[in-house]
C-alpha cells in the first residue's frame, strides 16, 4: 500500500467512525435545507391594513376592494379614529394603515385629485418598503380607471394614449423566495462543513500530538493535507444528491447541467477546506479553532449574497465580497439552477473560485511547516 | 465570602485569556458592523438595461422618468435582444426595459403601446419591490400622457387619487434601522451562553471542578459564581452595542432606556442561563460548543424574527420560534428603539423572558451535582 | 476522635460505570493520623476508590463513611473535612501562584491572618516563593504539584487525599513533596494517597492493593512484602524471548552526535550548548528535573524544531540542515499517546507501517511481532481507545518501530504506569538494543535508568554528568542512581 493511500484510508475509517459527524453533515444537507427553506423568506404577502375611511362611498370601497382583491393584503380592519389606528399599528396588528378623506369620492367623479395618505409601520424596512410599492402600483391603477370612466362621463371619444407597463420575471416567474433560500441555504452548508470540519480535523492530530508523529513519517505536507480533505469532498458530494432530491421536490427547476454544478461544488468545497486548513494552522486548539472559524464564517456568508444581494450592499462591501468564493459560489448555483446558464458565461466565477484555493493551499503549507518550527 | 472570590477568579481568567477576551468583544463588534453595513434590503441604485428599438422623443422621456425616480441607473443600452438575455443572464443589470418600434408611433395615434419590463426574479424580496416602483413609473408615465392629451383638447384631468405615504417608526426606512435593534438578540444569545458553558466546561476538562466539588461550596453560590461575572460582561457587551448602534449607525431611540436596560438584565440572564444549562449536558468544550452553536446562535439568527419575518413562516414553525428567547427580546427592542412603545404593549414579551430564565436556573440547579459521575 | 480509630470505612463499595465494575466488594477501614496508601495497576479502580472517599462519587452499592458521616447523604459535611488533589493539576493555569492559593483559601473560608501566615510557611516550605506572581501554566509539572498540595493544605483538612501526587514529577521534586506530605502527617492528620511508585509505598504505614476492582490485600508493606513481586505476580505478563525481525544494523561507531546544541524560546534559554555523542546500539539515557530542556533537545534532534546553534547529527544525517532527511531513519515516541485512538489496533499499525512504506510481506511479519510484544494478540480488531494506557504505550512503541529505524527516541514512555508494565516494556527495549537499534530515553524513573548503557544528567539545558550508571555510582560513592541526581541537582542549583 502506497503511503498516500495509506493515509486516505486511515482518514476515511476515521471519519466512517464518527457517527455524530455523519449525522450531522447529512442533517445540514437535508432537514436544515427543508427547515430553513420552508420558514424563512423576505416574500410579503397576507399584509393586513387598517382603513380610516371618512368618504363613505362607492369610490372609497372601490379603493379598498381593489386593495384586498389582491394577495399581498388579505385583511381590512375599519376603524373609525385615527387613534384606533394608532393603536393597531403600535401593537403590530396591522402593516399599514389608509386614510380616505372625507371628499375623495367627490373629487374622483369631479375629475379633481383626492390625497389618500397610507401609514407604514417602518419597523421592518422591507416589509414596508415593499408594501409601499404595492400600495402606489394599486392606487395609480386606480387612478387611471377612474380617470378613463370620468372622461367616458363627459362624453370624449376614449381613444387617449396609454402605456402599459408588460412585466416579465425571468428566472423565478412566480417570484419564490423559496428557490433562492435552497440553493442559499446549499452554499452555505457546504461552506460551513468544508471550512470546519478540516479545520476540527488537523487540530484534533495537533492536541492528541499525532500531528508530530506524522510528521516524522515520509509523509508529505501536501499528502497529509490531501488525505484529510478527501473524506469531507466525498460526503459532501454525496450528501448534495438527497439535498438536490429534495429540493427538485421543494420545485426548485434544474434549468442548466447538474455536472457542472458537481463540479464547481467539488472545486468550491477544496477550497473551503484550503481556508479550513489554514484556520487550523493558526490554532493551538479545538475551542480556537472553532472561534477563528466564527471570525471568518459570518462576514463571508454575509458578503456573499447568501442572505441578502450584494447589490444591496454599500459599494465598498461589494468589492470586499469580491475576495469571498462564496460569493462566486453563490452566483453559480443561482446561474445553473434559476437562469440556466453554462460554463460558457460562468468559467471567471469557477476559475476565480480555483485560484482562490489555489492561493490558500500553498499558504496554509508553508503555515504548517512553519508551525512545526514554533 | 465565597462568593467575591469566585467572582474575582472568574474575572481574572476572563480578562486573561484573549481568546475568550476577544470573543467576548470583538467578534460582538465585528459583527456588528457587518450586519449593520451588509444586511439592507434597501433597493436603490438598480442596475438598467435599456433596449430602446423606437428612439424617439417619446421613448427618451419614459427613460428619463426612470433615471428622475432614483431608483435606476440606466447602465446599458443595448441594440439587441441577445445582449438583454446576456445582460440579464451575467446579473449585470437586474432590470431591462424593452421599448418597441412603433412606440411613438402608437402613443400620437392614440393606441396603447406596450412597453416591457423584464426582471431578474432569482432575488425575489428585492425583486418584487423593482417591480412595483418600475410598474409605478410606467403608469404615471402614462397618465401624464393622458393629462397633457386632454389638456390640448380643453379638458383638465388631475391624478384622481393622489398618494401620500407615510412612514412610522422608521421615517427613511433605513435596513440599519430595523437590523442593529435586533442584533441586541441575536449577539446577546449568540456570545455569553457559549462563554458561559465553555468557563464550566473547562473546569470539568482541567479538573478544577473537582476541587470545586470537595469544596463547601453549594451548587446555587457556584452558579451565581459564574453567572454574575459572565452576566456583567454580557450586560457590557450590550451597552458596547448601544452605544456603537446610537452613536455611530444614528439609530433613533424613541422609548424608555430604563425599560431596555432593566428588560436586557432579564434577557441577559437568560442567555447565560442557557449556557449554564448547556454545560451541564456536556463535558466537553467542543461539545459545549457545538451545543451553544445549535441552540443559541442558529435559532436566534434564523428563527427570531431578526432577518425572516415570523408573520409569513408557516404555523407550525411559528410556534417553534417560541422555544428561543431570542424572540421574545427581538420585539421589546424593536419595539422600543423604533416604536417608543411602553409596558403596555411589551409585558407579555417581558414576562416569557421572566419565565423562561426562571425555569432554566430551575433545570440548571436540579442538574448541576457535585459528583463526578 | 482518638488516634487509631476508624476515620474512613469503606463497606461493600461496588462502583458500576456503564456495564463494568470499576469496584467490586470492597472492604477497608483507614484509621485515624493514618498514613495509608492505594497501590494498583491501571486501571485497577485507584482513582474510583479515592472519588468515593471523597463524596464526589456515589456508590453503585455498599457505603462509605468518611467522620462517620455517609458520602451520599451527608457530602457536604465530608467535603469541608478533607483536602483532595486529583491527578489533574486543578489548579488554574491563568491565575498567579499567589491568586490560586488565595482562591482556595476564600472557597475554605480560611481567615486571614491565619491566610496569611499558612501562605508564608508552604511558600517557603515548597520553595515556591520566588515564583509567586508567575502564572500557574508556565510553572513546570514538578511546581504545579508542589502548588496543588499547598492550595490543598492551606485550608488544613483533618483528612488529605493525594491521587498520584508524584505522577511526572522528577525526583527532586518529588522528594520535596514529600518532606511537605511527612511534615503534614506529623501534624496527626490522616493521609490517603495513591502511587505507581514502589518506594512511596513502602514509605506508607498501611497499604491497600487493588486489582481489578477488588481489594488483594491490606496490611503494612512489611507484612506485604517486596511489592514489585507482588505485582509481578498478580498481572499477566507477556514473555516475549523473539527478538523483532528487523535486518541487522551496522554497530559500530556514533549514532547520535550533538556539538554544542543551543536553544532559546523567546528569550528563555531551554537547551544551552549541551554536547554529546550516542553510539549504535546503546540505550542511552536522558535524565534531568521537569523543565530542564529534555523534550526539547529530542525534538530538535528528530528535527521537529530546529536548534539556534549548533550541530546535530543523527543517522548520518545532518538534523540542521536537513531535517526532512532524518525522517524514515528514526522512530518517535512521545509524551502524549500517538496513536488514533478511534482506529483499531490493527488499523493503527498498519497505517504507521504504510506510510513508512513498509512493503505488506514485512508488515505482516513485523505486525505479529508488534501485537505479541504489546500482548495484543487476537485483539486486533479492539478499538484503541479500549485498550488500557500500559498496553496502549507498549504499542505505542511497536507503531514507531514498524520501519526498523536506527534510532528510537522516547520522551518519558512509561510514565504513570505501573511497575510491572514498566518492566515489561523495558524488556522490549533490551530486543531492541540486540539488533543494533540505538534507544534514546528520558525517564523520571531512576531505577529504570540502571538498565541504561549510559546516562545524561541534564540540568538548567546543560549535562551535568554523563556515564555509564555504575561508573557514576562509584564516582558519587552510593548505591543508587536517584542519590546521585539528587547530589548533582543540589549541587547544579
Amino acid at each position: 500500500m502506497g503511503r498516500l493511500k495509506a493515509a486516505i484510508k486511515k482518514e476515511f475509517l476515521q471519519f466512517l467512525r464518527d457517527r455524530m459527524l455523519i449525522l450531522l453533515i447529512v442533517w445540514t444537507y437535508t432537514v436544515e435545507v427543508v427547515m430553513c427553506t420552508m420558514a424563512l423568506s423576505f416574500e410579503v404577502k397576507n399584509l393586513h391594513m387598517a382603513v380610516y375611511d371618512t368618504d363613505r362611498s362607492q369610490w372609497s370601497q372601490k379603493l379598498v376592494e381593489r386593495f384586498t382583491s389582491t394577495e399581498y393584503f388579505t385583511r381590512a380592519l375599519y376603524v373609525s379614529s385615527l387613534k384606533e389606528m394608532d393603536g393597531l399599528l403600535d401593537s403590530g396588528q396591522v402593516d399599514m394603515g389608509l386614510v380616505i378623506p372625507p371628499d375623495f369620492s367627490e373629487a374622483v367623479g369631479k375629475g379633481r385629485r383626492g390625497d389618500l395618505q397610507i401609514i407604514l409601520s417602518g419597523t421592518n424596512s422591507n416589509t414596508a418598503n415593499t408594501a409601499r410599492g404595492y400600495a402606489g402600483a394599486i392606487i395609480e391603477g386606480f387612478s387611471r380607471d377612474a380617470a378613463l370612466e370620468s372622461l367616458r362621463r363627459t362624453g370624449l371619444r376614449a381613444e387617449v394614449p396609454e402605456v402599459e407597463p408588460e412585466v416579465r420575471v425571468w428566472y423565478n416567474p412566480e417570484l419564490k423566495f423559496r428557490y433562492f433560500m435552497i440553493v442559499s441555504m446549499i452554499v452555505v452548508a457546504g461552506m460551513m462543513i468544508g471550512m470546519i470540519h478540516p479545520a476540527a480535523t488537523m487540530v484534533r492530530e495537533k492536541e492528541t500530538g499525532t500531528i508530530e508523529q506524522i510528521m516524522l513519517t515520509p509523509l508529505r505536507r501536501h499528502e497529509v493535507i490531501l488525505a484529510k480533505l478527501l473524506p469531507t469532498v466525498a460526503i459532501s458530494m454525496l450528501s448534495l444528491i438527497p439535498s438536490l432530491l429534495i429540493a427538485s421536490g421543494l420545485g426548485l427547476p434544474v434549468k442548466g447541467s447538474i455536472v457542472l454544478f458537481f463540479l464547481a461544488s467539488a472545486i468550491f468545497l477544496f477550497t473551503s477546506m484550503g481556508i479550513g486548513v489554514f484556520i487550523s494552522t493558526l490554532s493551538k486548539n479545538l475551542q480556537q479553532a472553532l472561534l477563528i472559524s466564527f471570525f471568518i464564517l459570518f462576514p463571508i456568508m454575509f458578503l456573499s449574497g447568501t442572505v441578502v444581494p450584494v447589490e444591496s450592499m454599500p459599494l465598498a462591501l461589494q468589492y470586499l465580497s469580491y475576495l469571498s468564493p462564496v460569493r462566486y459560489y453563490m452566483e453559480i448555483a443561482l446561474g445553473i439552477f434559476l437562469k440556466g446558464i453554462g460554463l460558457g458565461i460562468l468559467w471567471p466565477k469557477l476559475l476565480a473560485i480555483f485560484l482562490f484555493g489555489a492561493v490558500i493551499f500553498p499558504l496554509s503549507l508553508l503555515r504548517l511547516k512553519r508551525r512545526m518550527y514554533e | 465570602m465565597i462568593l467575591p472570590a469566585l467572582i474575582k477568579k472568574e474575572f481574572k481568567e476572563i480578562l486573561r485569556d484573549p481568546v475568550t477576551l476577544g470573543t467576548a468583544i470583538l467578534l460582538p463588534l465585528v459583527m456588528l458592523f457587518l450586519f449593520g453595513y451588509a444586511i439592507s434590503l434597501d433597493v436603490k441604485d438598480i442596475s438598467m438595461a435599456v433596449y430602446d428599438q423606437d428612439r424617439s422623443q417619446d421613448s427618451q422621456k419614459l427613460i428619463e422618468a426612470f433615471t428622475a425616480s432614483g431608483y435606476f441607473i440606466p447602465k446599458y443600452h443595448l441594440d439587441s435582444g441577445q445582449e438583454v438575455n446576456e445582460a440579464l443572464d451575467r446579473g449585470k443589470a437586474a432590470i431591462a426595459i424593452v421599448i418597441p418600434p412603433d412606440f411613438s408611433k402608437s402613443i400620437n395615434s392614440y393606441r396603447k403601446a406596450e412597453v416591457q419590463i423584464i426582471l431578474d426574479g432569482s432575488f425575489s424580496a428585492t425583486a418584487m419591490i423593482v417591480s412595483n416602483y418600475a410598474t409605478s413609473i410606467v403608469n404615471s408615465y402614462s397618465m401624464d400622457l393622458m393629462e397633457e392629451y386632454l389638456a390640448k383638447k380643453g379638458v383638465h384631468l388631475e391624478h384622481p387619487a393622489g398618494l401620500i405615504p407615510r412612514v412610522w417608526y422608521n421615517p427613511p426606512m433605513k435596513s440599519v434601522n430595523y437590523i442593529v435593534p435586533g442584533l441586541f438578540a441575536v449577539l446577546l444569545m449568540a456570545f455569553p451562553p457559549m462563554l458561559t458553558a465553555l468557563a464550566i466546561v473547562r473546569e470539568k476538562e482541567r479538573g478544577t471542578i473537582e476541587q470545586v466539588y470537595v469544596s463547601p461550596i453549594s451548587p446555587p453560590v457556584f452558579i451565581l459564581g459564574k453567572i454574575i461575572p459572565y452576566g456583567i460582561t454580557a450586560f457590557g457587551e450590550m451597552l458596547l452595542i448601544l452605544a456603537v448602534g446610537t452613536l455611530w449607525f444614528r439609530i433613533p431611540f424613541k422609548g424608555s432606556i430604563l425599560l431596555l436596560v432593566l428588560t436586557s438584565i432579564i434577557y441577559v440572564l437568560t442567555t447565560v442561563g442557557i449556557g449554564l444549562f448547556v454545560s451541564t449536558l456536556t463535558k466537553t468544550q467542543l461539545g459545549a460548543m457545538l451545543l451553544s452553536l445549535i441552540v443559541t446562535l442558529m435559532p436566534s439568527f434564523l428563527f427570531s424574527g431578526f432577518l425572516f419575518p415570523i408573520a409569513t413562516m408557516p404555523y407550525m414553525m411559528q410556534l417553534y420560534t417560541y422555544f428561543f428567547p431570542a424572540r421574545y427580546f427581538n420585539d421589546i427592542s424593536r419595539d422600543l428603539f423604533l416604536k417608543g412603545v411602553g409596558l403596555e404593549y411589551l409585558w407579555f414579551n417581558i414576562l416569557l423572558l421572566v419565565v423562561y430564565a426562571s425555569v432554566l436556573f430551575v433545570l440548571a440547579s436540579l442538574r448541576f451535582k457535585k459528583k463526578v459521575a | 476522635m482518638p488516634n487509631g480509630e476508624a476515620v474512613i470505612e469503606v463497606k461493600n463499595l461496588g462502583r458500576l460505570f456503564r456495564k463494568d465494575w470499576a469496584l467490586r466488594d470492597m472492604n477497608l477501614e483507614i484509621k485515624k493520623g493514618e498514613l495509608f496508601c492505594i497501590a494498583g495497576p491501571d486501571g485497577s479502580g485507584k482513582t474510583t476508590l479515592i472519588q468515593s472517599i471523597c463524596a464526589i462519587l456515589d456508590p453503585s452499592t455498599g457505603s462509605v463513611k468518611v467522620d462517620g458521616f455517609d458520602t451520599v447523604r451527608d457530602a457536604s459535611k465530608i467535603t469541608s473535612r478533607i483536602g483532595y488533589m486529583s491527578q489533574a493539576y486543578s489548579l488554574y493555569e491563568d491565575l498567579t501562584v499567589e491568586e490560586n492559593l488565595e482562591f482556595f483559601a476564600r472557597i475554605r473560608k480560611v481567615p486571614e491572618e491565619v491566610f496569611v501566615e499558612r501562605k508564608r510557611r508552604l511558600l517557603e516550605f515548597s520553595g515556591l516563593h520566588p515564583f509567586l506572581q508567575r502564572r500557574t501554566r508556565h510553572l513546570s509539572g514538578g511546581m504545579q504539584k508542589k502548588l496543588a498540595l499547598c492550595c490543598n493544605l492551606v485550608h488544613e483538612p483533618d483528612i488529605l487525599v493525594l491521587d498520584e501526587p508524584t505522577l511526572g514529577v522528577d525526583p527532586l521534586s518529588r522528594r520535596h513533596l514529600w518532606r511537605m506530605i511527612e511534615d503534614y502527617h506529623s501534624k496527626g492528620r490522616t493521609i490517603v494517597m495513591s502511587t505507581s511508585y514502589m518506594d512511596e509505598a513502602k514509605r506508607c504505614q498501611r497499604l491497600a492493593f487493588l486489582l481489578e476492582g477488588r481489594l488483594l490485600a491490606c496490611d503494612s508493606p512489611q507484612a506485604i512484602g517486596d511489592l514489585e513481586e507482588v505485582f509481578l505476580k498478580h498481572i499477566k505478563r507477556v514473555k516475549l524471548k523473539r527478538k523483532p525481525p528487523f535486518p541487522a544494523k551496522v554497530s559500530e561507531g556514533d549514532t547520535i552526535r550533538v556539538e554544542g546544541l543551543k536553544k532559546s524560546f523567546d528569550g528563555f534559554t531551554a537547551v544551552d550548548g549541551i554536547s554529546f555523542s550516542v553510539r549504535r546500539g546503546e540505550v542511552f539515557g536522558f535524565v534531568g528535573p521537569n523543565g530542564s530542556g529534555k523534550t526539547t533537545t529530542i525534538r530538535i534532534l528528530c528535527g521537529i524544531i530546529p536548534p539556534s546553534g549548533g550541530s546535530v547529527e543523527v543517522a548520518g544525517v545532518d538534523v540542521v540542515r536537513k531535517p526532512a532527511q532524518v525522517k524514515g531513519k528514526i522512530g518517535y515516541m512521545s509524551q502524549k499517546f500517538s496513536l488514533y485512538l478511534d482506529l483499531t489496533v490493527e488499523e493503527n499499525i498498519d497505517f504507521f507501517g504504510s506510510v513508512y512504506g513498509v512493503g505488506s510481506k514485512t508488515l505482516e511479519e513485523r505486525k505479529g511481532w508488534v501485537l505479541e510484544a504489546a500482548g495484543l494478540l487476537g485483539r486486533e480488531k479492539t478499538l484503541t481507545k479500549e485498550v488500557s494506557g500500559a498496553v496502549r504505550q507498549r504499542l505505542a512503541l511497536g507503531c514507531s518501530l514498524l520501519h526498523s529505524p536506527d534510532v528510537l527516541f522516547l520522551d518519558e514512555p512509561t510514565s504513570g504506569i505501573d511497575p510491572a508494565s514498566r518492566k515489561a516494556f523495558w524488556e522490549i527495549i533490551g530486543l531492541l538494543a540486540g539488533t543494533g537499534t540505538t534507544v534514546f530515553v528520558t525517564t523520571h524513573y531512576l531505577s529504570e535508568v540502571e538498565a541504561c548503557t549510559r546516562v545524561a544528567f541534564l540540568h538548567q539545558g546543560r549535562v551535568l554528568a554523563l556515564d555509564e550508571p555504575a561508573r557514576l555510582k562509584a564516582v558519587y560513592n552510593t548505591g543508587s542512581l536517584e542519590e546521585v541526581f539528587l547530589r548533582l541537582m543540589e549541587r547544579g542549583a
